[in-house]
């Protein structure tokens, strides 16, 4: 036997570094390159969505319709929310998972690789099939219109809807196994492959905030997937869960979208919590206030996320009972939330702040993100809501809440990382030019949303009466830059992966303090040990 | 990794090496059992709306659940022993008992060989080479964990050939 080689397949056999060209991404099972790979797909999707709200932007800039018909106006507000929700934030943040949790809890690699391979390798799948679901019409002439239903996707229109919605729904499973799958990775890693001395409580609050994201997805991903499969049923198979004539009740999918939903938005914000955890320590010089109350804050408010959901249905004619559940349930999430950010806030209290971008992004998001929560509250109440529900002012506020709540945090976590994942520092004066460029268009595009929902804007349509029209006009302009300002922030990235200033292993000053994972122990590219220390001898 | 080291008998010294496990399979059955009982509830209760569909979908994905923490189990069961006398090296790697790979080289042949990937990008490798044979050990070790071993072997290996 000329060579032998006795490993468990935690790591793919390569003779000499990783297998050269496209085999080593397809067959990746390193939890870095799928890492890099998922932060690249979120990329593109990000632009790709983006590209979407442009053209709602656009279309919104004028009352009357202009640019296309108003069933393509719809698809767009639907495909934009699924290309955000499911493509863009979710695999960013699986993306950050899969780079920084085994190194943070000094794991070789995730505990399952070749699972890690398929959840990644699911998404480009499923954005095929959504995209297939846009040009559905224009392929398939004569199998019905565009999807038209909004993410939520309610029946009975989208039991009407045409054959893209076939596609949506195949897409909207493809997404929902690859993050089951990505979920009990994360939660099989983090429970069993921790380092002897990196505890359940010693962890880093990234990781704390993926434990919990992931055992939400396991556990409202399956009512999803039932959901929409009930949809294709009532639509192919001849029955009628949600068709009224046929006995069925479409109230029934509304619960089910939101007993899902409502978690869902949870999902999307408590990775970049996480990122905060880790990003307000580091630049405040400070340990994080209250590490043992924001661990259980976001326990309660994964679990309290489970049982609020029909505060997205006030309007619908629910029991009196039911509605004063939902509506006290609801308010008392806000007290986690405020306790999560309050804890942020005496980190801060006489820290030695320095202001670097994830830092300028982490008080962004405490200052925008609370104002979500007010508004959220505001919404809670369900006599306030019956005159907000489905208008812009609903927009403004998840928007407020998902932009800062996830994306920025997102951001704040690329640029906290850039340094250890490429091994070079990114500019930091573009760096702070892009900070300012998103927070302050990102308030011009949706402050004004507020005001126009409150004076009676509808969402989710193609044209409205001239009254709002400056608020309107102020929200495109604000959007487009917005929109434009990502420019940049790709142009960072490219930068930063081309050359730059080196990179030490520990980039920042404070990132030691706090809740530090084993990530910046870590040097890059590793020096060869003369013979320091024996290894872990019992 | 957990790594033991025992002196065996005066001159030979022995390495175990295993990956690490932070939770017991004990924990492991607990955890598994209390997301059953949690998703099947929810299951149930959709079952009992009439909402048959979400119970297939919830099995399925408790089924992928047990598999990948059982496969997982399966896999924590390796193990490789490394024993370095002055004569002669021995390894073996196991699965429970059972040996999945035994190796012996002339401790004054042998050479230990840590390749770096240059962007620290794919973890490191540590191999045995003698008279054009060649095996990797301690892959299931992080990459600090593999340099320390290295290093300590490395050390073990020059003090046995002094020592004859
Ligand atoms: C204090 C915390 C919060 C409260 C009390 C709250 C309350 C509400 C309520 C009552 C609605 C329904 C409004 C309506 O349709 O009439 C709503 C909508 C929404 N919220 Fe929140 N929310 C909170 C935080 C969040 C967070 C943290 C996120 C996401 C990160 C979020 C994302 C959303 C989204 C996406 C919608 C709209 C969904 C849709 O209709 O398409 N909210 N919120
Ligand atoms: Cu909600």
């Amino acid at each position: 036997m000329s060579v032998a080689t006795a490993h468990d397949d935690h790591h793919d056999s390569h003779d000499h570094g990783p297998p050269k060209g496209w085999q080593r991404w397809v067959y990746s099972t390193n939890h870095k390159d799928i890492g890099t790979m998922y932060l690249f797909f979120a990329l593109f999707m990000l632009f790709f969505g983006g590209a979407m709200a442009m053209y709602i932007r656009a279309e919104l800039f004028m009352p009357g319709v202009q640019l296309a018909n108003p069933d393509f106006y719809n698809n767009m507000v639907t495909d934009h929310a699924l290309v955000m929700v499911f493509g863009m934030v979710m695999p960013a943040a699986a993306g950050m998972a899969n780079w920084m949790i085994p190194l943070m809890i000094g794991a070789p690699d995730m505990a399952l690789p070749r699972l890690n391979n398929l959840s990644f390798w699911l998404l480009p799948a499923a954005a095929i099939m959504l995209i297939l679901s846009i040009l559905a019409p224009y392929l398939f002439p004569g199998t019905g219109g565009p999807v038209n239903t909004g993410w939520t996707l309610l029946p009975p229109l989208s039991i009407q809807n045409g054959i893209g919605m076939d596609f949506t729904i195949f897409a909207i499973h493809m997404l929902g196994i690859s993050s089951i799958l990505a979920s009990i990775n994360i939660v099989t890693t983090i429970l069993n492959m921790r380092a002897p001395t990196m505890t359940m409580m010693k962890m880093p609050l990234f990781v704390w905030a993926w434990f919990f994201t992931a055992l939400l997805l396991i556990a409202v991903m399956p009512v999803l997937a039932g959901a929409v499969t009930m949809l294709l049923f009532d639509r192919h198979f001849g029955t009628s869960f949600f068709d009224a004539a046929g006995g069925g009740d479409p109230i029934l999918f509304q619960h089910l979208f939101w007993f899902f939903g409502h978690p869902e938005v949870y999902v999307l914000l408590l990775p970049s919590i996480g990122v905060l955890g880790l990003v307000i320590p580091t630049f405040a010089r400070k340990p994080l206030f209250g590490y043992k109350a924001l661990v259980y804050g976001m326990g309660v408010l994964a679990v309290l996320g489970m049982v609020v959901w029909a505060h997205h249905q006030y309007t619908i004619g629910m029991s009196l009972w039911a509605t004063n559940y939902f509506m006290i349930g609801t308010i008392l999430i806000s007290i986690p939330v405020g306790l999560m950010l309050m804890n942020f806030i005496f980190t801060m209290w006489r820290g030695s702040m320095t202001f670097e971008t994830p830092m300028l992004f982490g008080i962004a998001i405490i200052l925008m993100f609370s104002f979500a929560g007010v508004t959220g509250v505001m919404l809670a109440v369900v006599p306030a809501d019956m005159q907000y529900h489905d208008t812009m002012f609903v927009v403004a506020h998840f928007h407020y809440a998902l932009i800062p709540g996830a994306v920025f945090g997102l951001y704040a976590g690329v640029f906290y990382w850039l340094p250890k994942w490429t091994g070079h520092m990114y500019d930091e004066r573009l760096g702070k030019i892009f900070f300012w460029w998103t927070t302050i268009s990102f308030n011009i595009t949706f402050f004004p949303q507020h005001f126009s929902g409150l004076a009676g804007m509808p969402r989710r349509i193609v044209d409205y009466s001239i009254q709002y029209t400056e608020f309107n006009v102020i929200s495109s302009i604000g959007g487009f830059l917005f929109g434009l300002s990502h420019l940049l922030f790709l142009y960072i990235i490219i930068q930063t992966i081309r050359g730059g200033q080196k990179a030490p292993d520990k980039p920042w000053e404070g990132s030691q303090i706090g809740t530090p994972g084993l990530e910046w122990t870590l040097p890059s590219p590793p020096p060869f040990h003369s013979f320091t220390q024996a290894p872990v001898v019992k | 990794m957990t790594m033991t080291d025992s002196t065996s008998s005066h001159a030979c010294r022995t390495f175990e090496v295993r990956p690490n496990r932070s939770l017991s399979p004990t924990g492991m059955l607990i955890f598994f059992l209390v997301v059953t009982v949690l998703s099947l509830v929810v299951a149930l209760r959709f079952l009992l709306l009439g909402v048959w569909l979400v119970l297939p979908f919830t099995l399925l994905e408790l089924l992928v659940l047990g598999v990948s923490l059982y496969l997982f189990e399966r896999h924590s069961r390796y193990s490789e022993t490394l024993r370095i006398c002055p004569d002669d090296i021995l390894f073996i790697a196991r699965r429970g008992v059972k040996i999945l790979q035994e190796c012996r080289f002339q401790t004054h042949w042998v050479s230990i060989v840590l390749q770096l990937d240059q962007q620290s990008w794919y973890p490191s490798r540590l191999l045995l080479q003698s008279h054009g044979k060649s095996i990797e050990i301690g892959a299931c070790l992080t990459d600090e964990d593999r340099k320390a071993f290295a290093a300590t072997i490395q050390a073990t290996l020059e003090e046995c050939r002094r020592m004859s």
